[in-house]
């Protein structure tokens, strides 16, 4: 299939998906205290709408958007170009978003004005555009910068307390991010250096299998995984995510790693087709089982709720990994590889409402019991009866109850895997479904425990936002076929 | 029709998030099965969504119609006794959603008749039961609700493998079970299939060695929940083998095989269940032993080969007599708990009759349901077994009886409330009734010397065995607890998987990450350019 690049209606949208959340930052910086909360509840608004209409426009013309900066065409000028599966990106982040600013009013509204209100609603538009950078560029060199841009607003998330400890966590996600970027950038060099482009469309187009471009993609993608934090690269994911406020977490764990993760779809699905057919995609596929294995595993271990969440996004980010060896193959598996294709995405938008709404969830159970020790959870489901709830939806969720999401996306990577005959990846993630049962399954006994002296009663407020989230998660297995027809427009395939 | 028998208890599920009905639910769960037993003895019209993604059929047939209707009846009744039970609770209403929300799966799983709506009900029914074994809170309901949470989330993986594996031999998202089962192909694929779904539902059924939940649960569960779990939840297993066992074909050794672990389960069950002195432990472990008989059944099914039709119906026969005979001697266990008084005649003379009925004494319904077993066990070394599984059942319920009347106390005097006994009674009724009702023959064929002999026989065995074996060698008993810690070790036992958090503790040092890092875009690169 191939793709002429030039505008499409609807792709000035793209424009504004990114123009916005800079306007917007600039203005918040500005104005600082409580108008910096104001104008990132109304840049999450636009930014909302904005992804709903790219969504839909995608859905209508049922072709890719594409917007050219200043009408020059890729290897000149740069292309914004979003897809089926960034549309879908988009809007899940923007709910997302939404979702955990409704959440932080709480928490980052002081009537003094504090260093971290302004920092947090500063990096929360950020994030908004660093996010629709990478899903709406198509330009090597733009996602580099939308990549590292995504970096800087992430690691100070994880310290906004300022505590030693988040910190040091905040280092180390920053160091090893880094090095990743050096080898991500190698990467962008090599291919200008062999192909005087950068543009994904442009460059499909002149690779014919010369080493430089495997090396660089294997550079790109090895440095991709570091930020990933795909098992065994994993050193700085559990400290950062489990330490940072809860609103924070929630966008680290459900937004900003499957960023880095479409990055490697876009390297191994747009711009080199061919590459998932071959034994690579089984490395990636492997590394992803172990992450599944390993992390449910250890999330069973913890002590503290938020590693246990922590934990187990490493292991959900492993079922990412095993669509790359799935959505690929000869012909007469088209209708199965195109089924992994679309459980792998739906894996990822329902892990990201999910996991928000268990971090969120998880960050009022530690105001209610002032400790997030799991065995010290008594008495919580009648503290937050809808905080737990909502956890409990959300964990079905990742467990693969049906109807859920979750269930949907795993129901459909099991039979791609056993009908194209790659039946360990099903023995995998059920091994990971199982366990996964086992660590929801304790937390909610914790919470459903009588505990000796009642806890207060929270406020339903901040509750029903992770309810909501969970919601979402669940609703996505019940909505009729358009989600999943949307995913496939502008895929490259065979 | 069906569709308001399932919303019923759903609708009163949500209602309960409603603060001001909170307070009416508890008492009107006897309630919530009617609709679904008025469709069932209606036999109501199917009901068919059809959406494009969402593609759920629930409809009756003979055998789903049957086991609805006896379910419905149960839960009914449970429904009654659970009401008395929460009197004073610390949780009803969170007991109510789950009884609630077990119950709607526990009954949509038999009118399923597609894919995805049978295992939406069959996650349901599995996963919701959890919270009513949880509910107590002791130590030993945490424990054994954590096992079974454990068990549940197992079967249900190998279940889905099963499905996973029929959905993929069968393209198209709109699978019905009878086209899925028909285009398994005979070969190594097909057996896998089997073995995944025969693992799946004999894990729910508790079939040995995967029965170490079912004591410790039924053990744990507040009484009318165990008997609604034991009686009517369980069944979703023996459904799952009823619906998706090719019987229209011979596959002579899956069936060896499930006959096999079945016999195996019912002796052992037996063996078992004499050596625990708590009445419901020991049901527990008549539940296991009858599982078994019921997939020694369906394993003979299998040989055989006959067609779904004919022995499909037989043992979910089979079935709905061993889903209101367990449901009643767990409701018989609920009233000994409450009553207070010497009066013991009108609990345990039935007692007697539906737990010796389970043995096959002649006459009462279990006697019809082991005869409606006859063509399918043959003559050969399947009916040998089944018959001294029997005698084996008897011996089991003698020392359950024992058990019960040792439960009730003497002198002090306060009756259990009438609800409780109520539901105990018609469900013992319908144990003794019900089969003679539904029986497909004709009635002469159960009344012949022969036939009343033959299902004699095994219960005076029982008793002989009985008698010789209380006089002559007083049982030790093992521990109450010996599954939960069986089935606790096998999972793990502390400081089993420390070397993991060891391991964890490498992996996330600059080193190792940096060494990995390396490693993986060497290798990246290496796989990709040769």
């Amino acid at each position: 299939m191939t793709e002429l690049l030039s505008n499409t209606p609807g792709g000035t949208l793209l424009v504004f998906a990114l123009v916005v959340p800079a306007a917007g930052l600039m203005l918040a910086f500005l104005a600082g205290g409580r108008a910096a909360m104001r104008v990132a509840f109304a840049v999450v608004a636009v930014q909302l709408g904005l992804s709903i209409a790219i969504a839909r426009a995608v859905w209508d013309s049922g072709a890719a958007l594409i917007y050219l900066a200043g009408g020059w065409r890729p290897p000149l000028g740069i292309a914004l170009r979003a897809d089926g599966i960034s549309a879908a990106m988009m809007v899940m982040t923007a709910i997302v978003l939404a979702a955990v600013a409704l959440y932080a009013r709480t928490n980052f509204s002081a009537a003094t004005e504090r260093r971290a209100d302004l920092t947090f609603w500063c990096l929360l538009i950020a994030l908004s555009g660093a996010m629709n950078a990478v899903f709406l560029g198509n330009d090597l060199f733009n996602l580099y910068v939308a990549l590292e841009l995504l970096t800087f607003v992430a690691v100070p998330l994880v310290c906004l307390d300022g505590k030693p400890a988040t910190l040091q966590a905040a280092l180390r996600y920053l160091l090893f991010a880094l090095i990743g970027s050096v080898l991500y950038l190698l990467g962008v060099a090599l291919f200008y250096g062999a192909y005087a482009a950068l543009d994904i469309t442009l460059l499909r187009g002149r690779i014919h299998g010369e080493p430089a471009a495997y090396l660089a993609v294997a550079l790109m993608t090895a440095g991709l995984l570091a930020k990933t934090a795909l098992f065994p690269l994993h050193l700085w994911l559990p400290p950062a995510h489990a330490d940072a406020p809860p609103a924070a977490s929630a966008v680290l764990s459900a937004l900003v790693v499957k960023a880095k993760f479409f990055l490697i779809l876009r390297l191994w699905f747009a711009l080199m087709p061919t590459l998932a057919e071959g034994p690579g995609a089984d490395l990636l596929g492997a590394l992803g089982a172990g992450a599944i294995l390993f992390g449910s595993a250890l999330a069973l271990r913890q002590a503290r709720l938020k590693l246990l969440i922590a934990y187990s996004t490493l292991a959900q980010l492993g079922y990412l990994f095993l669509m790359i060896p799935l959505a690929t193959g000869p012909v007469n598996w088209l209708f199965w590889s195109a089924g992994a294709w679309t459980g792998g995405m739906f894996q990822a938008i329902a892990h990201g409402f999910a996991k928000a709404a268990m971090f969120l969830a998880a960050g009022l159970m530690a105001e209610v019991a002032g400790h997030d020790r799991i065995a010290g959870l008594a008495g919580i489901g009648r503290a937050l009866p809808v905080a737990t709830l909502g956890f409990a939806l959300g964990g079905l969720s990742l467990l693969g109850v049906p109807p859920s999401g979750g269930f949907l996306a795993k129901w459909l990577l099991l039979t791609a895997s056993i009908a194209e005959g790659q039946w360990w990846w099903a023995v995998v993630m059920l091994i990971g479904g199982a366990m996964a049962g086992g660590y929801i399954f304790r937390v909610l006994a914790n919470t459903l425990a009588d505990s000796p002296a009642p806890l207060p009663v929270a406020p339903r407020g901040r509750q029903y936002v992770v309810l909501a989230l969970a919601l979402c998660s669940l609703a996505l297995g019940l909505l009729p076929a358009g989600p999943s027809a949307l995913l496939q427009i502008g895929r490259v395939g065979p | 029709m069906i569709a308001l028998a399932l919303a019923t208890p759903l609708v009163m599920l949500l209602a309960c998030l409603w603060d001001r009905a909170q307070r009416v639910m508890p008492r009107l769960l006897a309630l919530a099965p009617l609709p679904a037993l008025a469709a069932a003895l209606l036999s109501a019209p199917p009901l068919v969504i059809d959406q494009p993604l969402v593609h759920i059929v629930l409809e009756f047939d003979r055998t789903g119609a049957m086991l609805t209707g006896a379910a419905a009846l149960l839960w009914c009744a449970g429904g009654a006794a659970a009401t008395v039970r929460l009197r004073g609770d610390l949780h009803p209403v969170r007991f109510t959603m789950f009884w609630l929300l077990t119950q709607a799966g526990s009954l949509a799983v038999f009118m399923a008749a597609d894919l995805a709506g049978f295992f939406v009900a069959y996650t349901v029914v599995s996963l919701a039961a959890y919270g009513l074994v949880l509910h107590d809170q002791t130590p030993r309901a945490t424990r054994a609700a954590g096992i079974y949470a454990v068990f549940a989330v197992l079967g249900e993986g190998l279940v889905l493998l099963g499905f996973v594996m029929l959905a993929a031999a069968a393209p198209g998202q709109r699978l019905l079970i009878r086209d899925a089962l028909a285009a398994l192909p005979p070969t190594g694929y097909g057996a896998a299939t089997l073995a995944a779904l025969i693992g799946g539902f004999g894990l729910k059924m508790g079939l040995v060695p995967g029965h170490v939940w079912m004591p410790p649960t039924y053990r744990a569960a507040p009484a009318p929940a165990a008997a609604v779990l034991s009686g009517a939840a369980v069944k979703a297993g023996v459904i799952g083998l009823i619906r998706f066992l090719p019987l229209d074909a011979p596959w002579p050794q899956a069936g060896t095989i499930l006959a096999a672990l079945g016999f195996a389960s019912a002796f052992f069950g037996v063996a078992m269940g004499i050596t625990r002195s708590h009445p419901k432990t020991v049901l527990a472990f008549s539940s296991i032993s009858q599982m078994g008989v019921i997939a020694a059944l369906a394993g003979t099914a299998l040989m055989a080969g006959h067609g779904a039709g004919q022995d499909g119906f037989t043992i979910g026969f089979y079935a709905m007599h061993h889903l209101l005979a367990k449901g009643a001697l767990f409701l018989a266990v609920a009233v000994a708990l409450t009553q207070r008084d010497g009066r013991m005649v009108p609990l345990l003379l039935p007692a007697c009759l539906v737990a010796l009925g389970m043995g096959g004494l002649p006459l009462t319904g279990g006697a019809v349901a082991k005869l409606a077993t006859k063509d399918l066990f043959g003559t050969g070394l399947p009916a040998t077994l089944s018959a001294l599984s029997a005698a084996g059942t008897t011996l089991l319920m003698l020392h359950f009886l024992r058990r019960l009347a040792h439960l009730l106390p003497r002198g002090d005097s306060r009756i259990a409330p009438l609800a409780t006994r109520l539901a105990w009674w018609t469900i013992a009724a319908a144990a003794l009734v019900l089969p003679w009702m539904l029986y497909p023959g004709a009635f002469a064929g159960l009344l012949t010397a022969e036939a009343i002999w033959s299902s004699l026989w095994p219960v005076l065995l029982g008793g002989v065995l009985a008698a010789l074996l209380f006089r002559l060698a007083p049982l030790r008993d093992l521990p109450e607890d010996t599954e939960l810690i069986l089935a606790e070790a096998t999972i793990g036992r502390p400081g089993v998987w420390n070397w993991l958090d060891r391991l964890d503790h490498v992996l996330r040092r600059w080193s190792a990450a940096g060494l990995a890092l390396v490693v993986v875009a060497l290798a990246l690169a290496a796989l990709l350019m040769a």
